[in-house]
């Protein structure tokens, strides 16, 4: 598959760490250090083979040039940094890191079962901090740093096919701007792997639907339902019925199944407890949309200047729309178990944190329409 | 439209205003609305005012966005990597200072003390014993050796302690107040006190454990409880 060198370290990195769960839990082969090289050299020999050139590198004018540092200045310096921080974070080191320790030293994941189950927390990052320690890392923090500059040079790429070099570097700066995505490339949460995953996703699939070119679905669906493997949330199926409902030759099937999915959540959770609901909605009000109050007011220019314009794809309004929606159903369900879910607002800030790139994507698309 | 401006630019000052007036964070405190996202909505009506085109308007606010945001992440990227180059081999140890204080020290100097086979009893999981109480921190902190947590051994016995290779004694302090933890006596063979000044440790053998005689001594480290 020839691809771009971020998109295929996104997707090996993944295709690894999911092989090395297999073989360990379902086929009893033992984690050891052999493996873990024999994992980084398929990663690293998949990067350098067939690999598309990034686009427009030669005769970058002066502003380019600043805009192009100021992006290697941040990957890098963070990159290579982070080569001294240790993980720190409570979550990280008592699940995330632990359990990389855990596997490092019986070889076992079986024998971390025990502190969380993996459907609940996927093994990923745990995995990939198995991979960084197993091949002579002392931290596995380079890993994250890593993701945020893949996710940048994938979008960067993508940018790039209908948009000249200097808005599609300014479009990855505002990409890079948005809360909380930087701050989470520098803690070993899995918040900032699974936005990546699952924005990126959904950011090819919306090419799918422009140029229709095949490959791009195939990976705009890979890196969606990959997001799985990172944290188990159902988000990524909004990518795909916003792509079946905005696609012309599927919109009346995407509906239908829309339709259909919204009356089984709502006949699982009915009889509706309407108090929790509002206390849903009130959650969200403070804990997400006032919380990030600049880019929901970037929302609202953007959904009035579409009604006016009409001439932007459906897509990223029916994603973010379809991603709200999910959120609330969510944290509905598990506040039904949970009644002090509105205790810790900054995990539902993190855990929602690909809303502010899914409104970027969006605005990002409109603005080079208008032009 | 100048006054207006001007009244405009005057009304994106007053979170600044009203957070030196009264006490810091008033304005969030009071409106869960972020300074910065004040800002934006500020901006977003001098862009109007000036009667940017509609079309323009959100890239106008987009570069207002991006150019609020970049300089801090530029910000954070210097100070990691001026961090870097001034600080010698500890950094990782000493980030892990800044979060968790100098317990981290204490955990790392008994970590050399307790074989990896061993198990320890720790404190209860409250508040008093926050990092020491905390079962997963110290889990993942001294694994692979084992980890039991006091919060759920049903019978605290004296007489049967001896199934665990080691206690751990801890004075965390919850506010001024340090709880010393065991606070019950406990026979001992070993118990291993903890020196903050050297990061050292000295033992005293074949002396039980009396919460009486440590308590004003606010005593941190090991005991080795006496074996039947």
């Amino acid at each position: 598959m020839k691809t771009n060198i971020a998109i295929k370290f996104l997707l090996w990195i993944q295709t690894v760490t999911l092989l090395l769960f297999g073989l360990n839990y379902w086929l009893g082969i033992r984690l050891d250090s052999s493996l873990a090289w024999l994992s980084l050299i398929i990663i690293i020999a998949v990067l350098f083979t067939g690999f598309k050139k990034i686009p427009g590198i030669s005769r970058v004018n002066r502003f380019e040039v600043l805009l192009i540092g100021i992006l290697l200045f941040i990957v890098v310096t963070n990159l290579i940094t982070a080569l001294w921080y240790p993980v720190t974070d409570w979550d990280a080191v008592t699940l995330f890191d632990f359990r990389a320790l855990v596997i490092q030293n019986t070889g076992w994941i079986k024998d971390t079962l025990s502190r969380a189950s993996i459907l609940e927390y996927p093994l990923f990052t745990s995995l990939s901090h198995w991979l960084m320690y197993s091949v002579g890392f002392k931290t596995p923090m380079p890993l994250y740093p890593l993701l945020f500059g893949s996710f940048l040079l994938a979008c960067y790429q993508l940018l790039r096919r209908n948009m000249d070099r200097t808005k599609a570097l300014l479009a990855i700066l505002f990409l890079a701007s948005a809360p909380k995505l930087f701050d989470q490339s520098l803690v070993a949460y899995s918040n900032m792997p699974y936005s990546i995953y699952l924005i990126l996703g959904a950011a090819y699939l919306f090419y799918w639907v422009r140029e229709h070119n095949k490959m791009d679905m195939i990976v705009g669906i890979l890196l969606s339902i990959l997001s799985l493997w990172v944290r188990s949330f159902p988000f990524f199926v909004v990518n795909i019925l916003a792509v079946l409902i905005v696609n012309s030759n599927t919109r009346k099937f995407g509906i239908g199944i829309a339709l259909f999915i919204f009356a089984c959540v709502i006949a699982y959770l009915w009889p509706i407890n309407l108090p929790l609901l509002l206390i849903v909605l009130d959650f969200i009000k403070w804990g997400i949309v006032e919380y990030y109050s600049l880019y929901s007011i970037l929302l609202l220019l953007l959904f009035w200047y579409h009604y006016r314009q009409k001439n932007s794809s459906a897509f990223w309004p029916i994603l973010i729309i379809g991603y709200y929606l999910v959120l609330v159903f969510g944290i509905y369900y598990y506040g039904l178990n949970d009644p002090k879910f509105t205790a810790l607002p900054d995990t539902l800030q993190r855990t929602f944190m690909f809303i502010n790139l899914a409104i970027s994507w969006y605005a990002i698309d409109q603005i080079h329409n208008s032009n | 439209m100048v006054y207006i401006l001007g009244f405009i630019v005057l009304i994106s000052s007053l979170p600044a205003w009203l957070d030196e007036y009264y006490f810091p964070n008033y304005f969030f405190s009071h409106t869960h609305l972020k300074p910065e996202y004040f800002f934006g909505i500020c901006a977003v009506c001098i862009v109007f005012l000036i009667k940017a085109k509609l079309t323009k308007l959100t890239l106008v606010y987009a570069l207002l966005l991006t150019g609020f945001f970049i300089p801090q992440i530029l910000g954070k990227t210097m100070a990691r990597a001026f961090y870097v180059l001034v600080n010698d081999n500890l950094i990782a140890h000493k980030k892990l200072t800044n979060v968790y204080g100098e317990k981290y020290w204490f955990i790392q100097h008994i970590k050399t003390l307790i074989p990896q086979n061993s198990t320890i009893l720790i404190p209860p999981q409250n508040l008093s014993w926050r990092h020491t109480g905390d079962f997963f921190l110290m889990q993942a902190w001294l694994y692979p050796r084992k980890v039991i947590t006091a919060t759920y051994v049903s019978d605290l016995n004296p007489n049967l302690l001896f199934k665990f290779d080691y206690i751990l004694i801890s004075s965390e302090t919850n506010l001024n107040l340090a709880i010393t933890w065991p606070d019950f006596k406990i026979p001992a063979s070993k118990i291993i006190i903890y020196n903050w000044e050297n990061h050292s440790s000295q033992e005293l053998n074949n002396i039980d454990y009396d919460p009486k005689f440590w308590l004003d001594k606010k005593p941190w480290g090991l005991l080795v409880p006496k074996k039947k």
